[in-house]
């Protein structure tokens, strides 16, 4: 039998269907409020007061209240004393017998124990509580923490008259073709739990920070270029006239790879360039004046800086006037904390033609900093790379957060561009592109930049 | 690069305004000001490791006092005392440059000098292996001296701050110093020594001294003593050192290297300096006039003769390989600030590369279709790709943490290690990455590829293989699915992707095994593609 035919014109308790149906009380709640939507019944709700005897209650009730033990075991003429040690009530007990013998003058204890009136008001407000669900002195149990009342909602249900219509959830190719939807009504959705949370898909922020710089350097006209995560010590670093002896390329300032430890150099031209530059100079400079070696020039590192690309696309051959740039990762053994990872990317880019010269670097500076960094003013100062001669570092100031170090450039030392086979001036210039992220993001910490967490990705970005 | 503090008092004649604007002018960055002035100063200058020096090139830069410093100009007296060089030393520490300087020195001087070598020994002296520098009192010694190798067990003396003679090895054994640097020494068979006529001992370059020449204030007979690797370094090292202590009132006297001559060599070097090309490189227009102007503010002798500006360079600058290095020395002092930037016009196309466009395609299709884009470091540990059963990796000799020791060689391990992380976040979830990776089989290789994990209660072959598909579509390749075992993947839920009949990728159900061992409860679905080889390196068999 459907629940429907349980329900007739007078009012019924939702309770009494449950015991009627054998089905619980829950599952007929629901279901009679789908029945009130299709307007087959009406509801009606009613709140009634139940009270019931808390734990100490019922203790109570079986053994007597604390006052009332104490009465039945004191004898007149004794101290109190000796009256509470005959009682065996516990500490506790000792405190509300005392308290509550004084408030309904059941003993007197101003000198020695006087019984006065079996007056157990507790103790028969229990017994009538229990017996009637109902008792006069309920304010003192209830004050006693003796009985508790809570609110029982019921619901009552009866039939509207309406006749039952099909009840569709879903239209379906099926009722679309036999025109059934005509007379179908479709039922209506609860607005509470209409939306379930789906996870949309997304792209990382920093990606796409990145992305969004790449797009500002292609539209001034540069052209995006990469490199291998694995280098070898040569384009890294001995192409960019970094003596072997340098600081920098000392074992705290390059990964190493263990296996294999070296890799092969194969322009043979190319390699007694090199060679010739570091130890005799070429165009009129004087070299480092030291025996270089081919075997520390094929070892193989990670690559530490972004100016490895740029050597890498110089000795493929560069046809001026040539613009280009990348955005890569880099690897230095540095402290990890929330301001240093020794994994992070660089962009850097170098500009190729006759013309080039140092005014027009710090034109280009300018304007990346206006276009990427939104920057109102720009400064410069003198700075040194082992590549680049003159050296600057240079400054933007960004609304709101001052004036922030941005980068490193310069023009590639002739060395370098004479020895790569570049027969123009070369500006190279870097920009520390987490530290414009973290700007952009609003976030502090520079490992957020690589966060695992989902929420945290789909929220805060 | 070296960060050290100055007292402001010592560049009194300076306000603060022209301390805070002159000092990021001559390469000498301020990480604080106050009455300690903390700078940073760039590897290229070593005389700028001494207040002295950074004295000097302030003055140069407000034309306080321009030109070459005194030392190059003088003619210095000789002061008799010789160095007699063994050849034996030839083959371990080769060059020795000295002085003998009068000055008589205070308590401050002694901290000063103290720093300025210690800076000198960190930065240019690489750690003191390639120069090493000892300033002596003297009084006690009886020249001439001798440069020399001997065998460790056979000298004796008390090194500085001990109470006690030792050998040399046993210097090398328990002194501070010698525990630090004895490295540089320790594989010869003899060991450097600085002795004078009567076998008492200077130092044990580049180690320490002895206390018998210990410098005190009021020590006013001083010989310097500098070793090294590299000839033009030891006598640049000795310039800075005789430069700071002229500034100071101090005179200096030379001292023969016998065979090789007086030292310090102080002759400056010269360099020509063609103003029209130097014009043309800064994108401004100097007369020779001044352009030798400038350049004298860089404490260099410049003499313009029509378009030549032949400039003379004391020997403490050791940054002078090319005249474009003059280019440098002439916008500093022309001044970086004065430069008028000159807006990009030269025109070139620009575009992204084919690396890029792959990439934002993966990038716009897997995360449209519902993927969570995450972006993991490349550097990663071993034990995490091997719980994904990831064993051919490339791993670094020197890492500086466990956690990040090889490069990663796939992308699906990371995404595992993500999920991991994310246990307490709703289902389903589905997320991706597409980066590079670093493998080596025969040849070392960078790849970019893809991965795509999906974590929902019913996470299937056929709902991975159909988002595969989509992302094939975006990429833009055809591919037939084959069935492959992986133990990485249930069996019979894992196919192989192949493009052109070569194996790419692989789609599967994953192994629960693997996810117990991330501490995943999710059943999971995955792919992993290499969508482009980007480089290869060859490497020696």
């Amino acid at each position: 039998m459907a629940l429907l035919d349980f329900i007739t014109n007078d009012w019924i308790e939702v309770s009494t269907l449950s015991l009627k149906t054998k089905t619980p009380e829950s599952s007929i709640s629901s279901q009679v409020e789908m029945l009130e939507r299709d307007e087959l019944v009406e509801l009606k709700w009613s709140e009634e007061k139940k009270t019931e005897l808390t734990k100490e209650g019922l203790k109570y009730l079986e053994i007597g209240t604390p006052e009332k033990r104490l009465y039945e075991k004191a004898e007149d003429g004794v101290f109190l004393n000796e009256a509470l040690k005959k009682s065996s009530l516990t500490d506790d007990e000792k405190a509300i017998a005392i308290k509550w013998s004084k408030e309904f003058k059941t003993i007197d204890f101003r000198q020695k124990i006087k019984r006065l009136k079996e007056n157990f008001v507790a103790d028969e407000a229990l017994k009538e509580l229990k017996e009637n669900g109902f008792t006069k002195w309920l304010s003192i149990l209830e004050k006693r923490g003796l009985c508790q009342s809570k609110a029982v909602k019921k619901i009552f249900v009866r039939k509207t008259g309406l006749k039952q219509e099909r009840v569709a959830t879903q239209l379906t190719p099926e009722m679309i073709r036999t025109g059934e939807w005509r007379n179908a009504k479709f039922k209506e959705y609860d607005l509470n739990t209409l939306i379930a949370p789906v996870q949309g898909g997304k792209k990382q922020a920093y990606l796409e920070f990145l992305h969004r710089i790449k797009e500002e350097l292609i539209s001034l006209g540069f052209e995006e270029t990469h490199g291998p995560l694995v280098e070898l010590e040569f384009y890294n670093l001995d192409a960019l006239f970094m003596a072997q002896d340098h600081p920098s390329r000392e074992m705290h300032d390059l990964f190493r790879v263990k296996e294999p430890e070296f890799g092969i150099l194969e322009d043979e031209r190319l390699i007694q360039r090199v060679k010739k530059a570091h130890e005799k100079g070429v165009e009129g400079s004087k070299g480092w004046g030291y025996k270089w070696s081919e075997k520390t020039a094929s070892r193989t590192i990670l690559r530490s800086q972004g100016t490895a690309i740029s050597a890498r696309n110089m000795i493929k051959g560069l046809k001026p006037p040539a613009k280009l740039f990348s955005i890569s990762r880099v690897f230095r053994p540095d402290e990890i904390d929330w301001k240093h990872f020794i994994e992070f990317y660089q962009c850097e880019g170098i500009v190729a033609d006759e013309s080039v010269n140092f005014s027009q670097l710090l034109g280009y500076l300018k304007q990346f900093m206006v276009d990427i960094a939104k920057a109102k003013r720009v400064k410069f100062f003198p700075s040194y790379f082992p590549f680049t001669e003159p050296s600057v570092e240079f400054f933007a100031e960004v609304p709101g957060k001052g004036w922030i170090e941005m980068g490193g450039a310069g023009i590639f030392r002739p060395e370098v561009t004479k020895m790569l086979g570049v027969d123009v001036p070369v500006l190279a210039w870097g920009i520390g592109i987490d530290r414009l992220a973290l700007l952009n993001l609003g976030i502090m910490d520079i490992r957020d930049l690589f966060s695992q967490d989902i929420n945290f990705l789909e929220d805060r970005w | 690069m070296a960060v050290y503090s100055i007292k402001k008092e010592k560049l009194g004649f300076l306000t603060d305004n022209q301390l805070k604007e002159g000092l990021p002018m001559i390469k000498c960055e301020v990480e604080s000001f106050g009455e300690e002035i903390e700078i940073q100063t760039t590897s290229d200058r070593p005389d700028l490791l001494s207040v002295q020096g950074v004295e000097r090139a302030l003055k140069g830069f407000f034309g306080i006092e321009t030109g070459i410093p005194s030392l190059s100009m003088e003619t210095l007296r000789k002061s008799g005392v010789k160095v007699f060089k063994d050849s034996e030393i030839l083959l371990i520490r080769p060059y020795i440059v000295s002085a003998v300087v009068k000055k008589k020195i205070t308590e401050d001087d002694l901290i000063e000098l103290m720093g300025v070598q210690e800076r000198l020994h960190q930065t240019h002296g690489r750690k003191r292996k390639k120069i090493s520098i000892g300033i002596h009192d003297a009084s006690k010694l009886k020249p001439p001296f001798y440069y020399k190798a001997v065998k460790p067990e056979s000298v004796s003396f008390t090194p500085l701050n001990e109470e006690k003679e030792m050998n040399l090895n046993e210097i090398l054994e328990k002194t501070e110093k010698g525990k630090e640097y004895g490295f540089i020494i320790k594989s010869f068979d003899k060991y450097p020594i600085l002795v004078d006529s009567e076998n008492s001992v200077l130092s044990l370059p580049p180690i320490i001294n002895g206390t018998l020449t210990t410098l005190k204030p009021g020590s006013s007979n001083l010989f310097i003593d500098i070793t090294g690797t590299d000839f033009e370094a030891c006598n640049a090292t000795l310039n800075i050192l005789c430069q700071d202590f002229m500034d100071m009132g101090g005179e200096i006297q030379t001292v023969e290297v016998v065979g090789e001559g007086e030292t310090p060599q102080i002759k400056p070097e010269t360099m020509i300096l063609e103003l029209n090309k130097a014009n043309k490189l800064l994108g401004i227009n100097l007369t020779a006039g001044e352009a030798a102007g400038f350049l004298k503010r860089q404490r260099l002798d410049a003499k313009a003769d029509e378009n030549n500006i032949k400039c003379r360079i004391p020997r403490y600058r050791t940054d002078f390989l090319h005249p474009v290095d003059l280019v440098e020395e002439l916008a500093i002092g022309f001044g970086l600030n004065k430069f008028e930037p000159e807006s990009p016009s030269l025109f070139t196309k620009g575009g992204l590369s084919s690396q890029t466009i792959l990439t934002e395609r993966i990038r716009n299709v897997l995360s449209a279709d519902g993927f969570v884009e995450i972006a993991n470091h490349v550097l990663t540990s071993e034990e995490l790709m091997g719980k994904c059963l990831v064993k051919d990796f490339i791993r670094i000799q020197n890492p500086v943490s466990r956690d990040y020791s090889i490069l990663r060689s796939e992308l699906l391990p990371l995404l595992l290690e993500t999920a991991s992380k994310n246990t307490h976040h709703s289902y389903p979830q589905k997320i991706f990455e597409a980066g590079e990776v670093a493998g080596f089989d025969k040849v070392i290789q960078t790849n970019l590829n893809t991965s795509a994990l999906i974590l929902s209660s019913s996470a299937s072959l056929t709902e991975i293989a159909s988002h595969f598909s989509v992302f094939s579509k975006a990429v833009g390749f055809e591919f037939t699915f084959e069935k492959k075992e992986d133990m990485r993947f249930l069996k019979n839920r894992c196919l192989a992707v192949k493009v052109d009949g070569k194996e790419r990728g692989v789609v599967g159900e994953l192994n629960p095994e693997i996810l117990e061992s991330f501490g995943v409860g999710m059943p999971a679905s995955a792919f992993e593609f290499t969508v482009l080889k980007l480089h290869s390196t060859k490497v020696k068999p």
